[in-house]
C-alpha cells in the first residue's frame, strides 16, 4: 500500500467566503469575473441555478433573467487566502495537508484514518466540519492523488477502495485528466468523452497526437506514476495533542492543558534523550479558525514547568480572543526543532545550573521583548569604532563561541596593561552626532565646541588618534582623527574631525562620538 | 590592688580619614540594595555609568550582570561601549544587554532579573521619570528582600523625584590636573538611609579598581548667576532670593539708564 490521499473539492468556495464575510444569504448570488471587457458569471448561488442561470453568460444576460440577483466579484487572493486558513484547520486530521490551488485541498491521510474510525468516517466527518464553518464541500479518498481530486472535481466523491481506482474514474468526463489548453475539446470532437474511453485508445497514437502528459495522466490515474504534493509545512515529529468534547472557552483551562501537554512532550524528548529548541502551540477553535503561537529557546530544554512558564504569557495574550469566540476543541503543542541535550546531575555542577537559570531568564527576556533586545556583546577584530563590536541575540549560538562559555580559559576581548590609558569612551553614539568645533590650527584639537546648542571650552586635549578607512570596504568613509578632550568642568569627550584638511575636504566636519566617564 | 588606667587617649583622626571612612562606609552598603544615581546631563550620565562600572563585582562569570538600556537613553547618551567598558577594567561579556523601549517594560525585565539566580548585578538606565513612581520602586525593593543583590537605578530626569532606594547619588565629573591614569568624580550622596549624606571629590584608579577620597574640602557646588556671575551655595533652594535681588537690581539699572537717556 503506498498511501492514502482525500481531497476536498470547494465547488463554491468565492461565494460561500463572500456569505461568511457578508453574513448574507448567497441565494441570490453570482460570481461574476471581468473577462474581455465584460462581466461573465462563472458560479451560480442556490436560487440562480434552481432559476435556470447557466456560467458563462454575461452579467447583462443574467440580470434580464433574475433582476433582483446579488453580484460578487471574483477575488482570486481572498480565496486563496480562505483556502490557506481552511488548510491549517484541516492540519486537525493530518500534518501533510496541501493547496490543490485555486478550490481544493489535498490531504495525505496514510496511517491516520483509524484514528477518526475509518476512511468513510473520517470523510463524512470532514464534510460535515466543513458544512458547519459554512463550506459546501465534496470529499475523495483514494490511493492517488490524482484519482482523489478526479472523484472530488468532477465525480461524486466518496471513498474508492484500493486498486477499484480507475475503474471508477473511468465514466468521468476527460477534463478529469488535465489536459493542457484544448485538450479536452479535441478528444471530445473525436468522440472520446470518457476517461475510460481515452485509456482503451492504443497508448502510442495517443502520446503521439497530445504529447506525453496524456499518458502521464493515465498513468497518475492509474497509480503506476504518484503526483507529489507539496505539503504547507513539513511534519512534526515531536508533536502531542488533545481534544475536548465541548470547546474549552477559559483561559485558564487552556493554560492548565498546557501544563499536561508540556509534561507529555518533555516525555518524548527525555526517552529521546532531546530538548526542545522552539515550540509550536496550535488552538483549533471549533469554528474552524487556527490560532498558533511559537516561542524559541536559548538552548535545548525539556523542562515541562520551563515550556509551559513560555507559553503561558503567549496564552494570556490571545485571552480576550479566546473567551469572545468559539472555544477551542484541539491543542497541539509540538517541537519543530529539537536538539541533543545532556543530561546533568543538577545538584553538584552548580555551574550548570547558573547556566540553566540564565538561559531560562534570556527566554523570559527574549519573549516579551523580543530577540533584538536581549543581546550580548562581541568584538570584531577591525579599527573603525563603530564596528569593533556586535550587539548579537543572547539566544544565538552562531556568532563566536558559545555564551555563556566560563570554561574557555581563551579571553574573547583584549587584555588591558596595569597603567594603560582607556582609549575608547565608556559610552559610544550611533551615529556620531555633527559638533560646531572651532581649532587654533586646521589639523590640531579643536578649542572650544558647541554641541547640541551649549558651548564648551576645552582645557586640555590629547590626540589626535588617526583612523583611516579600510581600502578593502566598498563604503567610501573619510579618515577620522578622534581627540580625547576634557573641558573646564571636567567633561570628557570623544571628538573627532572627518576629513584630512587640504586632501580630502577644505571645509572638515567635526563630531562628537563618545562620552568618556 | 587595682590601679586605676589612665583613660586612653582617643586616635588622633584627621578631618580627611574621617571623611575618607564616611565614604568607604557608603560605598560599602553598594553592593546590595537598591540604589538610584541621579543625573541631569550626557555628562553625569557617563560618570555615573563609570562610577556604576566600578562597582560592579568583576567575576569571571559571563552574563552576571544585566544591564536594561532604556532605547531613550542610548539616544541622549549614547549606548554602552563594549571596547569602553573593557578598558575601564571590567569584562564586557558578563553583561546581559537588555534594550526596552518603555519604562514599564525596563522595570519588568529588572523584576525578572531579580529573581534570577544566577544574576548577581542588575543596572537599569532610564530616561524620563514619568512613569517612575514610588510604588514601582517599592515593588523593586519588595523583589530584593527575599532576593538581595544590587540594582543600580540610573535616572535622567531635570529634578529630584522619590524612591524607596536605599541611596541617592549624583556622580559629577571633576577636571583631575595632570593626572591621566585616574579618573575625578565629585560624589553627592544625597540621601543615605544607613547613614550620612555629604559630598566628596574622589579619583578612580582603573588598573586596581580604587576609588579614593582625594580632598578634605566639601566641595561647594557653584552656579553661575544671571549676570555671569558665580554663586556658590550648597542648596539650590536659597538661590531664589539671590535671584530675586538680581532681578530688582537689574530693573533699577534699566530705569536708570532711561532716565539717563
Amino acid at each position: 500500500m503506498t498511501g492514502r490521499f482525500l481531497c476536498v473539492y470547494f465547488p463554491d468556495l468565492s461565494l460561500n467566503r463572500y456569505c461568511l464575510e457578508a453574513k448574507e444569504s448567497i441565494d441570490n448570488a453570482v460570481l461574476v469575473q471581468k473577462r474581455a471587457n465584460a462581466f461573465h458569471v462563472v458560479g451560480l448561488g442556490l436560487r440562480a441555478s434552481e432559476i435556470g442561470l447557466t456560467v458563462g453568460v454575461t452579467l447583462s444576460e443574467a440580470r434580464a433573467i433574475l433582476p433582483d440577483l446579488k453580484v460578487v466579484m471574483e477575488d482570486c487572493d481572498a480565496d486563496l487566502d480562505i483556502l490557506e486558513r481552511l488548510a491549517r484547520a484541516m492540519e486537525r486530521y493530518t500534518p501533510l495537508v496541501a493547496l490543490d490551488a485555486p478550490d481544493g485541498l489535498m490531504l495525505d491521510i496514510s496511517g491516520c484514518s483509524h484514528l477518526f474510525g475509518g476512511e468513510h468516517d473520517m470523510a463524512k466527518n470532514i464534510a460535515s466540519r466543513l458544512e458547519g464553518w459554512g463550506f459546501h464541500a465534496r470529499v475523495a479518498v483514494c490511493g492517488n492523488p490524482t484519482a482523489a481530486r478526479a472523484m472530488a472535481r468532477h465525480g461524486p466523491g466518496g471513498v474508492i477502495p484500493e486498486a477499484q481506482e480507475f475503474s471508477a474514474v473511468s465514466p468521468l468526463p476527460v477534463v478529469a485528466l488535465r489536459l493542457p489548453e484544448g485538450g479536452a475539446d479535441v478528444l471530445a470532437r473525436l468522440g472520446l468523452k470518457t476517461v475510460g474511453e481515452v485509456a482503451e485508445q492504443p497508448r502510442a497514437a495517443l502520446a503521439r497526437r497530445f504529447g506525453p502528459s496524456i499518458a502521464l495522466a493515465l498513468d497518475r490515474l492509474r497509480g503506476q506514476h504518484l503526483e507529489p504534493i507539496s505539503p504547507l509545512r513539513p511534519a512534526v515529529s515531536m508533536t502531542v495533542e488533545r481534544r475536548f468534547a465541548e470547546p474549552l472557552v477559559s483561559v485558564e483551562g487552556i493554560v492548565s492543558v498546557v501544563g499536561h501537554l508540556s509534561g507529555q512532550l518533555s516525555t518524548v524528548l527525555q526517552t529521546r534523550g532531546e530538548g526542545a529548541r522552539e515550540l509550536r502551540l496550535s488552538l483549533f477553535h471549533a469554528d474552524g479558525i487556527v490560532r498558533e503561537t511559537g516561542v524559541g529557546l536559548s538552548e535545548p530544554s525539556a523542562d515541562p514547568k520551563r515550556l509551559t512558564a513560555l507559553l503561558s504569557p503567549r496564552i494570556e495574550a490571545l485571552s480576550s480572543r479566546v473567551e469572545t469566540e468559539s472555544g477551542i476543541d484541539l491543542m497541539r503543542l509540538g517541537a519543530p526543532q529539537t536538539g541533543p541535550m545532556d543530561a546533568v546531575q543538577a545538584d553538584f555542577d552548580a555551574n550548570a545550573n547558573r547556566i540553566a537559570d540564565l538561559a531560562q531568564l534570556i527566554d523570559t527576556l527574549t519573549e516579551r521583548l523580543g530577540a533584538s533586545r536581549v543581546q550580548r556583546i562581541v568584538p570584531i577584530d577591525t579599527h573603525q569604532p563603530e564596528d569593533a563590536e556586535r550587539r548579537v541575540p543572547a539566544t544565538s549560538q552562531r556568532c563566536g563561541a558559545p555564551w555563556p562559555e566560563p570554561k574557555s580559559a581563551r579571553p574573547l576581548w583584549p587584555r588591558m596593561g596595569p597603567d594603560a590609558v582607556p582609549q575608547r569612551p565608556l559610552r559610544l553614539f550611533s551615529p556620531p552626532e555633527p559638533v560646531e568645533a572651532l581649532a587654533s590650527v586646521p589639523d590640531g584639537p579643536p578649542v572650544r565646541f558647541v554641541w547640541r546648542r551649549v558651548a564648551y571650552r576645552v582645557a586640555t586635549a590629547e590626540g589626535p588618534e588617526r583612523i583611516s578607512q579600510e581600502w578593502w570596504q566598498e563604503v567610501d568613509l573619510r579618515t577620522r582623527d578622534y581627540f580625547t578632550v576634557e573641558d573646564m568642568e571636567g567633561r570628557r569627550f570623544w571628538l573627532f574631525r572627518e576629513g584630512l584638511y587640504g586632501r580630502e575636504t577644505n571645509a572638515p566636519a567635526w563630531f562628537i562620538h563618545g562620552l568618556f566617564p | 590592688m587595682v590601679v586605676a588606667s589612665p583613660p586612653r587617649p582617643y586616635p588622633k583622626e584627621t578631618v580627611a580619614s574621617c571623611r575618607g571612612r564616611q565614604i568607604q562606609g557608603a560605598l560599602s552598603g553598594l553592593d546590595r540594595g537598591l540604589h538610584a544615581i541621579h543625573c541631569r546631563s550626557p555628562a553625569e550620565i557617563a560618570s555615573a555609568t563609570g562610577f556604576i562600572v566600578s562597582r560592579l563585582p568583576n567575576g569571571k562569570t559571563p552574563g552576571s550582570i544585566v544591564w536594561v538600556s532604556h532605547t531613550p537613553n542610548q539616544t541622549e547618551a549614547g549606548r554602552l561601549c563594549g571596547h569602553g567598558v573593557n578598558e575601564f577594567g571590567f569584562s564586557p561579556e558578563n553583561i546581559l544587554f537588555v534594550h526596552p523601549d518603555t519604562v514599564p517594560d525596563a522595570l519588568w525585565a529588572v523584576e525578572e532579573a531579580i529573581e534570577n539566580t544566577s544574576i548577581s548585578s542588575i543596572v537599569a538606565e532610564i530616561f524620563c521619570r514619568e512613569h517612575l513612581s514610588l510604588t514601582a520602586t517599592r515593588r523593586i525593593s519588595l523583589r530584593l528582600r527575599d532576593n538581595p543583590k544590587a540594582v543600580f537605578l540610573m535616572v535622567q530626569s531635570k529634578s529630584m523625584f522619590s524612591t524607596t532606594a536605599a541611596t541617592h547619588w549624583r556622580v559629577e565629573p571633576k577636571l583631575l590636573g595632570g593626572d591621566v591614569v585616574s579618573i575625578g568624580w565629585r560624589l553627592s550622596l544625597l540621601k543615605n538611609r544607613a547613614g550620612p549624606t555629604g559630598g566628596w571629590r574622589v579619583r578612580y584608579r582603573i588598573a586596581d579598581r580604587d576609588l579614593r577620597f582625594s580632598s578634605s574640602q566639601k566641595f561647594k557646588r557653584v552656579d553661575k548667576g544671571p549676570l555671569g556671575q558665580q554663586i556658590v551655595n550648597h542648596d539650590q533652594s536659597s538661590l531664589f532670593p539671590i535671584l530675586a535681588r538680581l532681578a530688582v537690581e537689574r530693573r533699577r539699572l534699566k530705569e536708570k539708564s532711561l532716565e539717563r537717556s
